[in-house]
């Protein structure tokens, strides 16, 4: 093991160096590019035995990922908002095709307006293409989930994609542990598909169907989501054993005795738990419940974490104009017919566009959540008025 | 109710049937678990949705429907470009005794018809019955009838010794009277005889008689044979007549022309075609094959109109099959058609690029051909000219059909061709690419019927 | 002996069916001819990356298939990105010796996958590419595309002014691609495309081949005149049967007796556009000058 110190994108790039990614196709997009840089880098060099697809648009990289995965390659790419947004077709066909795809999203709003930074939007928007959505937090997380992403992924045949924060996490150099190739090699064997092409074999995949026969296809990919969720914890436990981290699906950070459980995901988890450890420090009971996952959606375990809240606030770095933020959504969906749903729960919006979300963004939602009554519309933080 | 999710990985089974078998999902195990094949298309019966059913039907190429002996042309021209000397020669023969005289003598309607002669030039069909018929080849054999008759044939000419040669192969017991030196009439010393090579005439005699004609040569008269013989036929009262008697208690049942049921109020005697240059020489062999063919049928006690219906080549029925007879008798079925194919009915924008001659073919044609009546370069010529020949109506093999079927239902096994009905969705492209119109089309409905 | 074994120019028609019968394709379907001659040509060790079109039904509903191939169906246009996919991962796994066919029909081609086709082709991708052209989107019941040529009615055809249709000149933009090897081919000379793809197929690099696949269903013309229709487009010389190596070298293949545009449109059928004698003296033109520019680069050194 290395310590290192790099940022998000190259984390992700050495995530995929060693889970031994065998094809990676590449389209540049802000403020994704270095990735796929780093990556070329490796390739040749020789550091990453793998072939390298440079692609003409971010549709024709998943295309191209898909096939590779079907002949029996694992792959790997990164991408961002409009690149992720136009592949969209794609990211369903991938579940559909069930596919073990690893995507790295470094999370950018989606335009118009035009603009590089970053929220949620662009994955938000991809939440029901099927994949495995994990949210990290920071940059050790960005490369530890890169590699926990294929063991999962190629058990239950399902694609993940992993967000990290544009410029606060893909930017921030941090100190990094790069584990020994060796030891990844232990936790994740040789990608080997119970069915891919191969002229030795011939199959045909993914012809037309209808009525009669879709309904099942699906719920199979139902099923292996639901496998996802004790998987997904299990790999995560592993992983904590052979490499010292471990992240679960969600962390619940000093909720047992909160009176204000505050909820989100992203790079905005790394300010709140400094918030949390300062009102705390001056006795005020505040936790805070990150999710990692939003895919497979962990019912059970957010409806554990947030039950000795009083007031629960959800923060939405994204938008679904028209209701409201969409972790707020999932939250109040999950909480339906618990105890947790008598509690008001809150949503707030904060951060859009790139606009930073400050430890006094939170006072002033700590502030608004504990007083606030219960409604049917998001409050939005930090708007000029 | 909701189901209780159980999550697997259902591995297909290995490989894709070929078999014809429908599948379905019955229960959720049953699925894999992403969408691949299991079988291939063949549970898809598009035999169904046809509306027009291609055949294959040999038909009749205009030279063969206008050949006086009624020879097989395109089958002994294309089973001799094949490299099958010995079958080629074969068909020749059983069609007529005379090959290597007609080779030379005959007017040749059938370069006339020729289909290729509106193409570029009409293919030397003389030559190459000329050439063939020094190859060998091996007699037809045939189930003669119960009772053999007794045959007398006054004369020796064209028409007289092929209704010997054709009499003999029936197992009648024939017997040649010719009152000259030599056998032979006016292939001997009527004009074309001049054409002739020295030696050929006596080695086709030869063959017609072998040890199967009694030949007596003296002068007779008609009443002396009456007595004797079932049927007289030949030159009474010099070459220009041709006369048929059988005895009257014999006679055919029906007759099929004015002029046979005269014979038969005549009490048998009937004047026939008069040969009068040698130039018709086919025509003369014809005929005597016609008389004996029907007169055969008739001791058979099979119908004389419904048996020439079954023999005729081409629309004449005056020409006829000794294939086609011999079918009948065995009972077998011939399957191929009297439509003559025109020109108008081939598509030669189609054609196959031509087959090249090799030395290999060459030097094949000279292991049969061994007569000092035809050397290397006969056989070369021949077999360049047998190379142009178009085969109308009869599949030469070129593989059009098979090439152009959009789905692979037109089966090729040793040029062999049979369309998969199960399959055959009755598009048509098959007939349209054959260039040489082999294959018909007619309605599923009407085929069914 | 078998008489199909006799080469035409030293082409030999393999024996090997690798499609299955009972395929869904119409009756007197080119499309489905010319795959079944492409396979022949590039044998069972071959992957196909189809994207949506005729094929993708013509090749039968899950769980059935016509090809005895692997195949991997795929998104509108992605033909050539698969294929780029397909190519890499063979080769990450020592596997450069499976051939990659990428499939794909004239919308695929000309319209929707152009991007990738064009990165495909730039970046040199071993594969080959094979475009059937029914000059229309026929699997959604003929709409136009950039392969339509002029004068020939669509469901989507609004305007009747014929010099709206230009038929893009697929096979000149991949040789602006510099690629080992474009051709144009046609249903109606089986032997000319199975040279083709037997040439393609021993190249390393990127090949395409721009098959011309008359539809009687699209066209509206009879299913047995298909292969007619097929022969005389090349006679017209509307689709000239020629390929280029490397951008450069051009030849063309074959040049039957040249007939004039009125023939070929003599034959169309129901999709022909009620045309004025202008119309087809401007068709021909553009025909002429086509020909007269590919004979000219013939003789480019």
């Amino acid at each position: 093991m290395e310590r290192v110190i790099m940022n998000g994108n190259t984390a992700a790039a050495v995530g995929a160096k060693l889970a031994r990614t065998q094809v990676t196709a590449a389209y540049p997009i802000s403020p994704q590019s270095q990735i796929v840089e780093v990556l070329a880098d490796f390739v040749a060099s020789g550091e990453l035995e793998a072939k390298f697809i440079m692609s003409e648009s971010e549709h024709s990289v998943m295309a191209s990922l898909i096939a590779a995965s079907e002949a029996g390659a694992r792959v790997f790419t990164a991408t961002s908002s409009q690149g992720l947004a136009l592949m969209h077709e794609l990211l369903h066909w991938a579940s559909g095709a069930r596919l073990p795809i690893v995507m790295v999203n470094v999370n950018r709003a989606m335009s118009a307006p035009w603009t590089m930074f970053c929220d949620q939007s662009d994955i938000i928007a991809q939440r029901d293409t099927g994949w495995l959505h994990i949210y990290c937090e920071q940059n050790q997380e960005v490369l530890d989930s890169v590699i926990q992403g294929y063991k999962v992924a190629e058990k239950i045949m399902l694609p993940v994609l992993i967000n990290m924060d544009g410029f606060y996490n893909s930017y921030t150099t941090e100190p990094i542990d790069v584990h020994d190739i060796e030891a990844v090699d232990d936790y994740l064997p040789p990608y080997d598909p119970p069915v891919k092409l191969d002229p030795e074999e011939p199959r045909t995949l993914h012809g037309g169907t209808g009525p009669h026969l879709f309904a099942e296809m699906r719920y199979q990919n139902w099923e292996a989501m639901q496998e996802a969720l004790p998987l997904a914890k299990e790999i995560d436990e592993e992983f904590g054993r052979l490499f010292g981290a471990s992240y679960g699906l969600t962390e619940a950070y000093r909720c047992e005795d909160a009176e204000l459980i505050l909820v989100t995901a992203g790079s905005m988890v790394g300010t709140l738990r400094g918030v949390v450890d300062d009102y705390r420090a001056k006795g005020e009971r505040i936790g805070m419940l990150k999710i990692r996952y939003l895919r497979p959606f962990p019912v059970r375990e957010v409806c554990e974490a947030l039950k000795p809240a009083q007031r629960i606030a959800v923060v939405d770095r994204n938008v679904s104009v028209g209701m409201g933020g969409v972790f707020w959504q999932e939250i109040r969906s999950a909480a339906y017919g618990t105890e947790v749903a008598k509690k008001p729960i809150l949503g707030f919006i904060a951060g859009l566009g790139g606009r930073d979300v400050t430890p006094a963004s939170f006072d002033e939602i700590i502030r608004i959540a504990r007083t606030e009554p219960r409604q049917d519309v998001p409050i939005w933080i930090g708007l000029k008025e | 109710m909701t189901k209780k999710s159980k999550f697997e990985i259902r591995k297909p089974p290995p490989g894709v049937s070929q078999a014809q078998e429908s599948i379905t999902f019955e229960r959720l195990e049953e699925y894999p678990y992403k969408s691949v094949a299991l079988a291939s298309t063949r549970a898809n019966l598009t035999g169904l949705w046809r509306y027009w059913r291609p055949y294959f039907e040999t038909k009749r190429a205009p030279c063969d429907a206008h050949c006086p002996v009624g020879n097989r042309i395109v089958d002994y021209i294309q089973t001799l470009l094949d490299g099958e000397w010995r079958e080629a020669a074969t068909i020749l023969r059983s069609e007529n005794p005379l090959p290597a005289i007609t080779g030379r003598l005959c007017h040749r309607p059938c370069e006339v018809n020729c289909n290729r002669r509106q193409y570029d030039e009409r293919i030397a069909i003389h030559d190459v019955e000329s050439v063939l018929a020094e190859a060998a080849y091996k007699p037809p054999v045939l189930v003669g009838v119960d009772e053999p008759r007794s045959v007398a044939v006054i004369g020796s000419g064209a028409a007289e010794l092929s209704l010997a040669h054709f009499m003999a192969l029936l197992h009648h017991r024939v017997t040649i009277f010719e009152p000259g030196d030599q056998l032979g009439g006016e292939l001997r010393y009527g004009r074309g005889a001049r054409q002739l090579p020295d030696g050929l005439l006596d080695a086709e005699i030869a063959r017609i008689v072998e040890d199967r004609v009694a030949v007596e040569q003296r002068k007779v008269e008609m009443a002396e044979l009456e007595e004797e013989f079932d049927v007289v036929f030949g030159s009474v009262g010099g070459p220009e007549h041709l006369v048929l008697r059988v005895s009257g208690h014999e006679a055919p049942a029906r007759t099929w022309d004015s002029e046979l049921e005269g014979w038969l109020a005549d009490g048998g005697v009937m004047e026939g075609a008069v040969i009068e240059t040698p130039s018709l020489v086919s025509e003369a062999i014809g005929y005597g094959k016609w008389i004996a063919l029907i007169l055969d049928a008739g001791w058979r006690g099979l119908d004389a109109v419904e048996t020439l219906r079954q023999i005729a080549v081409g629309a004449d029925e005056r020409i006829v099959s000794l294939s086609k007879y011999a079918a009948l008798l065995q009972g077998a079925e011939w399957n191929q058609s009297e439509e003559v194919v025109g020109y108008d009915k081939l598509n030669l924008d189609l054609l196959e690029p031509a087959t090249e001659v090799t030395q290999d073919m060459v030097q094949r044609g000279l292991t049969s051909v061994t007569s000092r009546f035809a050397g290397e370069d006969d056989v070369a010529h021949v077999l360049s000219e047998a190379a142009r020949c178009f085969s109308c109506g009869r599949c030469n093999d070129c593989g059009n059909c098979w090439i152009y079927c959009p789905d692979g239902v037109v089966l090729r096994v040793d040029g062999e061709y049979e369309i998969d009905y199960d399959y055959c969705k009755g598009c048509r492209v098959c007939a349209a690419v054959c260039p040489r119109g082999v294959i018909s089309v007619i309605e599923e409905e009407e085929w069914n019927e | 002996m078998n008489k199909t074994q006799v080469s035409e120019s030293n082409v030999t028609m393999p024996d090997t069916e690798l499609v299955s019968p009972g395929m869904y394709s119409c009756p007197g379907c080119m499309a489905a001819l010319a795959m079944r001659h492409v396979l022949k040509g590039m044998g069972s060790n071959t992957i196909i990356a189809l994207t949506t079109g005729c094929w993708a039904v013509i090749d039968g509903p899950f769980p059935y298939t016509a090809v005895k191939v692997p195949l991997l169906h795929g998104a509108f246009g992605t033909a050539a990105s698969m294929a780029r996919g397909l190519r890499a991962a063979l080769d990450a796994q020592g596997k450069e010796d499976v051939q990659v066919l990428a499939w794909g029909g004239d919308g695929a081609t000309f319209d929707i996958g152009m991007t990738a086709l064009s990165a495909a082709a730039a970046y040199d991708e071993d594969v080959l590419y094979v475009c059937y052209d029914n000059e229309a989107y026929m699997n959604t019941g003929g709409q136009q595309s950039t392969a339509t040529p002029p004068g020939m009615k669509t469901t989507t055809t609004t305007n009747p002014d014929l010099r709206e249709l230009r038929k893009k000149d697929i096979v000149e933009i991949m040789a602006a691609h510099e690629v080992p090897y474009a051709a144009t081919a046609s249903t109606g000379y089986p032997y000319d495309l199975q040279r083709k793809v037997q040439e393609a197929r021993a190249l390393k690099g990127f090949k395409f081949l721009h098959i011309h696949t008359p539809c009687p269903t699209g066209w509206r013309t009879s299913p047995e005149d298909t292969v007619r229709i097929a022969r005389l487009a090349v006679a017209a010389r509307l689709h000239p049967l020629y390929h280029v190596r490397n951008g450069q070298e051009y030849v063309i293949d074959m040049n039957p007796e040249p007939i004039p545009v009125s023939d070929y449109l003599a034959v169309q059928g129901k999709r022909l556009m009620p045309m004025s004698d202008e119309g087809v003296a401007w068709i021909q033109e553009r025909v002429d000058r086509r020909w007269h520019n590919l004979v000219a680069r013939t003789q480019m050194t």
